[in-house]
């Protein structure tokens, strides 16, 4: 077997589902075992292309060998049981946690409070980029659909999943992170209070929804993009 | 090569390496050697099939495997847990009672 004829098997395993460690681990078993023979038969005094050939045979073709190792299920990855789980629901359960826990995190800093003058002296004025409301609210903006979308892009990439289930992902990945927004309302007048405001224009009368798509298709073209791309390049490289 | 009856061979490889590794301590290439020494060439495993027997194994908790660097080359070897010599026994005993059942039919047959 040939380095082409490893990386054939490798991608062969991955798309049939098999868990990455196992198939990195496997790659590099049956490489070394590879070697073993070889020696094994040169040492016999067997000629370098007498003994490649005996090396390949006894192991076993590409084919036989990606047969046995896919008819072993508890070798497949959970990613390949479930890819809604992994594509759908998690990055949803992600999104929920992340952007409480921002929400938290703006809220125990201050925002809101009557006293504005001195919660930007101390974070920065909240209409700024550099400052705390305006850093969390550009990772909750680009940041986080981002890493949600190219997290769902990276994994099916590692594990060469049916491009469905990332396109899906990224698509749903994209509208929660564009569609649900909170802003810091800050108080008007004496004695009066601010609020951390949630609000979401997926649901009717849909105000703003034009800009919400078009944050959404952003955030999947960027991710998408490269994605599909690198995909289209290493299937040409293993045809 | 002479390749074996793969349905008739089902279980046997699981049987064969956990027979090996509840006393030794070893790798694939070893591991394949053995076999074929062990039964005396009749049984000759497709020696890359070894692989995902052995992963299956030790992902089922028969076996646990550990990285050791040997002549520079760092090598995976197997052994067999205490679950592994456990599935060995009850495997044993199912073969030999299959072994049983086929010499008493092949003996009833010669004699009829």
């Amino acid at each position: 077997m040939h380095e082409s004829d490893f990386n054939s098997l490798k991608d062969a395993l991955l798309r049939g589902g098999v868990a990455p460690r196992h198939v990195r681990r496997t790659i590099a078993e049956l490489r070394d075992h590879h070697t073993d023979l070889f020696a094994e038969a040169f040492a016999r005094g067997c000629s370098v292309e007498n003994a490649e050939r005996e090396a390949s045979m006894r192991l076993g073709d590409h084919d036989s060998l990606a047969a046995q190792i896919l008819a072993r299920p508890e070798l497949r990855s959970w990613a390949h049981r479930w890819p809604w789980l992994v594509y759908c629901v998690t990055p949803t359960v992600v999104f929920i946690f992340v952007f409480a826990a921002l929400l938290l995190l703006l809220g125990r800093s201050g925002a809101g409070h009557p006293d504005y003058s001195s919660y930007a002296n101390r974070w920065g004025s909240p209409e700024s980029l550099w400052s705390l409301p305006g850093a969390i609210r550009l990772f909750r903006v680009v940041g986080l659909p981002l890493l949600l979308a190219g997290g769902c892009c990276f994994l099916a990439g590692r594990r060469r999943t049916a491009p469905r289930w990332p396109i899906v992902g990224v698509i749903l990945a994209s509208i929660i992170g564009a569609a649900f927004q909170f802003d810091v309302c800050w108080p008007y007048g004496a004695n009066a209070h601010g609020a951390l405001c949630l609000r979401t224009n997926l649901f009717p009368p849909f105000i703003g929804i034009t800009g919400t798509i078009l944050h959404a298709a952003a955030i999947s073209v960027a991710t998408l993009g490269p994605y599909l791309w690198w995909r289209r390049g290493v299937t040409r490289a293993l045809s | 090569m002479e390749r074996n009856n793969p349905p008739f061979m089902s279980g046997v490889p699981e049987l064969l390496l956990l027979r090996l590794l509840a006393d030794d301590e070893l790798y694939g290439y070893e591991i394949v050697r053995k076999v074929r020494g062990a039964t005396g060439d009749a049984i000759s495993l497709g020696e890359g099939v070894v692989y995902p027997v052995l992963h299956a194994l030790e992902a089922a908790g028969a076996l646990r495997s550990r990285r050791r660097l040997v002549n520079g080359r760092e090598r995976v070897y197997y052994t067999a847990t205490k679950k592994g010599r456990s599935r060995l026994a009850s495997l044993s005993a199912h073969w030999r009672r299959i072994n049983d059942g086929i010499h008493l039919a092949l003996a009833e047959m010669i004699h009829a």
